[in-house]
């Protein structure tokens, strides 16, 4: 089951106007090297006001580029991840947050690599996470360094696919492909197999930063998935109507799109948002708004149409300050709905605070919850065979179908049935799961071992990221 | 206008349940036990079989009833402002749950049976709640001839809402007599036959019996209600592994041929009948037998039923709308609530559902203030969005300019408000699943209504002319 928003003609309209955009506005970029690029490519160039308009062919040319298919690797290859999906979309953990409640005390702090690691390895753990985002900001290193940490950390507390949501800059997305290719054995090998992706935010509308867009570029040359976030809020930086803000989503991603397939042709590319209208009292982001959903469902339509692989929906019930589920249920259906919108991928499972928080206890909420609302998307066969008219036949007008073996033999296919257990977490406006939560996520933490790294490997990465700490210090 | 709907067959499934509908259709036939409506059909080109009463229905039918039926239809309420028009741009109307063997009692929360007092107090609280957009007699009168409930119903209902009644087919035994009653009585509050066919205040479910089965009662009122003129909802109850197979498609294609079968009848006894495409089909509960109402499968069925609808252009019934689980309130889990919820988003025009109790066994005065609360929540994911040169809204994008802000851009506070939906903080308490918490303030929505609000009555005269009509009823039939 998909969720459908647009019309078939308002796709059109999406597209051209998006095309318009890119050639009459364009998107401004802060980094005179990509300003370089592009305009040996095609693009039309103002060093000045540091603004790239690109032309409809370019776009196309792209488009032609990008492969329709990827695979996430994975340090254990019976985690690789195939895109896009048929059914249901594979899920991860949030990313970047900044702080994270103490399973023993539930005191919040600062969260440190040793947290990352913990909560990697949580996620390792829990069967409904499909791949870890770097969870949580390692705030006992050096600032600059950080992701290059994070990156590090996570990938030996996981055997799944890993993917980084920092970059910093060019160096740094450098240092990061180095350690990833320490695991997988060369660079020529990560590119082979990506055991790492990355997320790039441009600054809505239309514009990207300096040191993410070098980040990206680089990350691109080296093979490694770019997951291009656009973040279009709308009232704040994508006009308030939806229109307007799945026009910036669709020309974010098309121009972060030439970026990448300039820099590589055929680097892998996912098309993504995360996008909502902004809380018109606050001012902030709002993660329960009701339009989020269909902005999703756009955008994935979008994204189908081009054939690209994409994220377009999160997964989480993200509530507040602390572990639950808080949210409504028409706020949950939302969340729920999203995910129908035909998205590849989909994370955010285990935030707490707006994503400014790690929970160990929402991990495994979020974990359990999603394995009944994927059960939505499960893909059945629609044919004369299952259809059964020798059965109907059989049965006659007005009898039954119970007795038939038919009915026994496909029942198990053809039917899910809700783990009567988990269901029961299932509370909207409740914190009555989170001590079973506890339990669960503290089992698992004692209980569960990841494969290491080999020592020699971690001694090599270790020492990179001290001489890269060093680097950075002079 | 962009809308959201939910979508599960892609186009060429589409296209083969179309075909094995009519092959069932042509070669399996339909039960239909009424020599009257068998006649009507064989002299139109069926090829009956009148030992069996099974009716194959050829193609040239099927396409025949779908050029005459009407696309867009009218339900007709008493206040001329609640008329619905079908189908929908938007969010489907919904109506309350229907004719329940008893009820909770709303002091003491005992169930007990019915009276026709208490029908009209569901009936005035459904008046007065907004979300609420039609009503269907939610529960069986049992201070009346049993014979007679569904024409006392009826009546009860339309003196105590304005808004449109959703009918139901009377006794199996005396089908006809009872759609004659019922029409009559629709005449009454309409003024004259015409009127009525214009804009019905009423329209009728018919229940098939899956698989491929039609009652003669049920036929033969179906009949009567297609010539009067007033709209037959033909609504399917497939349920996988029970009447119809266990596979998603063989339920799927069960609904789709029963619903064309009900529409060959109307559209030949009354070429143009309005007549709504309807389907609450699901699964059973393997390990129960019942029927299964939070069943994962039930929106997936429900968004095949409706695409087939839509293709045939067809007005549609083919969600629900109603928490409907063991106890008052949402004691069903989130994955549950969500399965049955997500029905409404089949591109179904109309919903019923709302007060309904345990599979609807039972209602409560309480259940239909939180399910039309839980609706009005839930219904802002079907609004609809303008997606045009004026909405993407190029120029504030050039004024605005790269990286800038559109918060203090005049085109935001123009617009938000049409955009964006605001959730009733007050109400978010009806959001909680596995809880009753929302029941108390349900209960005080529900004393204001019956204290305070005024349905405009209807004229004294008609009144006893449809006494009069329900008292001849009952003698003639010595029901």
């Amino acid at each position: 089951m998909r969720m459908k928003f647009l019309e078939k003609d308002e796709e059109d309209l999406i597209h051209e106007q998006s095309l318009k955009c890119l050639n009459e506005i364009g998107v401004m970029v802060h980094s005179e090297s990509v300003l370089k690029m592009l305009a040996g490519a095609g693009a039309e160039v103002d060093y000045k006001k540091e603004i790239a308009k690109l032309p409809e062919s370019l776009i196309e040319e792209s488009l032609r580029k990008a492969p329709k298919e990827i695979r996430y690797h994975a340090r254990d290859p019976k985690h690789n991840l195939d895109i896009p999906v048929d059914n249901f979309p594979f899920t991860a953990t949030n990313g970047l947050a900044i702080h994270i409640p103490d399973l023993e005390t539930g005191e919040l702090h600062a969260s440190t690599r040793k947290d990352l690691a913990d909560f990697t390895r949580l996620g390792d753990a829990l069967d409904q996470v499909d791949y870890l985002w770097t969870s949580l900001t390692a705030t006992d290193v050096p600032e600059d360094a950080h992701g290059a940490h994070e990156i590090w950390v996570t990938l030996q507390n996981t055997a799944k696919h890993v993917e980084g949501v920092s970059v910093l800059s060019g160096i740094d997305a450098r240092k990061q492909v180095e350690l990833a290719s320490l695991i997988v054995g060369g660079k020529d090998e990560l590119r082979k197999r990506p055991i790492i992706s990355v997320i790039s935010c441009p600054i809505a509308p239309l514009a990207f930063e300096k040191g993410s867009i070098e980040a990206q570029v680089e990350f691109a040359k080296a093979g490694v998935p770019i997951v291009s976030m656009s973040m279009s809020l709308g009232g704040m930086s994508s006009p308030v109507t939806l229109a307007g803000t799945i026009t910036n989503i669709n020309c974010e991603n098309l121009a972060s799109l030439v970026i990448d397939e300039v820099a590589a042709p055929g680097a892998p590319h996912v098309y993504t948002s995360e996008s909502t209208p902004i809380d018109m009292k606050t001012g902030v982001i709002n993660y329960s708004a009701p339009e989020i959903p269909l902005i999703g469902a756009a955008a994935g339509q979008m994204a189908k149409r081009y054939g690209l692989p994409c994220m377009v929906a999160g997964w989480g019930s993200d509530g507040g300050r602390k572990a639950g589920i808080m949210s409504s249920f028409s706020e949950l259906a939302g969340g729920a709905l999203s995910v129908l919108s035909g998205t590849d991928l989909a994370a955010g499972m285990g935030s707490i605070d707006v994503a400014k928080g790690c929970s160990y206890e929402q991990l495994v909420i979020d974990a359990y919850l999603w394995e009944n609302v994927r059960a939505f998307m499960r893909d059945f066969t629609i044919s004369e065979e299952t259809i059964a008219l020798d059965i109907v036949k059989e049965v006659g007008h007005g009898n039954s179908f119970l007795t038939h073996p038919h009915t026994a033999r496909n029942f198990k296919k053809e039917l899910f049935f809700y783990d009567k257990k988990k269901l029961a977490w299932e509370a909207t406006l409740s914190y009555r799961m989170v001590p079973k939560a506890k339990e669960v996520a503290m089992r698992l933490l004692k209980e569960h071992e990841v494969e290491p790294l080999d020592r020699d490997i971690i001694r090599q990465g270790d020492e990179l990221l001290k001489e890269y700490e060093k680097q950075l210090a002079s | 206008m962009a809308v959201a709907r939910l979508k599960f067959l892609d186009k060429d499934e589409e296209n083969l349940v179309h075909e094995q509908s009519l092959k069932c259709l042509n070669e399996l036939g339909v039960a239909i036990h009424s020599p009257s409506v068998l006649k009507m059909l064989e002299d139109n080109g069926a090829d009956i079989d009148h030992k069996k009463s099974v009716a194959k229905i050829p193609e040239e039918m099927v396409n025949e009833a779908l050029k005459k039926a009407p696309k867009s239809i009218r339900l007709g309420a008493r206040d001329p402002k609640r008329d619905l028009q079908l189908p929908v741009e938007t969010y489907p109307y919904i109506s309350t749950g229907g004719v329940t063997v008893n009820m909770h009692d709303f002091e003491t929360g005992e169930e007990r049976d019915a009276t026709r007092k208490d029908l009209a107090d569901f009936a005035k609280v459904a008046d007065s709640l907004d979300p609420i957009d039609a009503f269907w007699p939610i529960v069986t009168v049992k201070d009346v001839p049993p014979n007679a409930h569904m024409v006392h119903e009826l009546w009860v209902s339309l003196q105590n809402t304005t808004k449109h009644i959703l009918g139901s087919l009377g006794s199996a035994t005396i089908g006809v007599p009872d759609a004659k009653r019922q029409i009559a009585i629709g005449e009454l509050i309409s003024g004259s036959r015409e009127e009525l066919k214009k804009r019905p205040p009423f329209s009728i479910l018919s229940c098939i019996i899956a698989p491929l089965t039609f009652e003669k009662g049920s036929a033969e009122a179906q009949v009567e209600y297609a010539r009067a003129g007033v709209p037959v909802i033909s609504m399917s109850m497939s349920l996988g592994g029970m009447s119809s197979p266990v596979t998603v498609a063989g339920t799927i294609l069960n609904a789709n041929s029963e619903n064309l079968a009900s529409l060959v009848i109307t559209q030949t006894a009354a070429p143009g009948a309005p007549h709504i495409y309807s389907a609450e089909s699901t699964i059973i509960n393997m390990k129960t037998g019942f029927i299964d109402y939070m069943a994962v499968e039930y929106p997936l069925i429900s968004s095949a039923v409706g695409q087939m609808a839509m293709r045939y252009g067809l007005p549609k019934m083919t969600g629900c709308m109603g928490i409907d689980a063991e106890s008052i309130g949402n004691p069903t889990q989130f994955g549950e609530t969500a399965a049955s919820v997500m029905t409404t988003m089949s591109g179904t025009d109309l919903c019923s559902g709302a007060g309904g109790v345990d599979n609807d066994r039972s209602c409560a005065l309480e259940q239909v203030v939180v399910d039309a609360y839980i609706w009005e929540d839930f219904r802002a994911f079907m609004r609809e969005f303008e997606i045009s040169e004026k909405t993407f809204a190029f120029n504030v994008m050039k004024e605005v300019g790269h990286g800038n802000t559109f918060l203090t851009h005049p085109h935001t506070m123009k617009n938000f408000k049409n955009e964006i939906f605001f959730r009733n903080k007050r109400m978010e308490l009806y959001g909680a699943t596995l809880s009753n918490k929302m029941v108390i303030d349900a209960k005080a929505v529900v004393k204001k209504a019956l204290k305070e609000h005024r349905v405009e009555p209807i004229d004294k005269d008609i009144v006893r002319k449809g006494d009069q009509i329900i008292k001849e009823y009952e003698k003639e039939f010595d029901i």
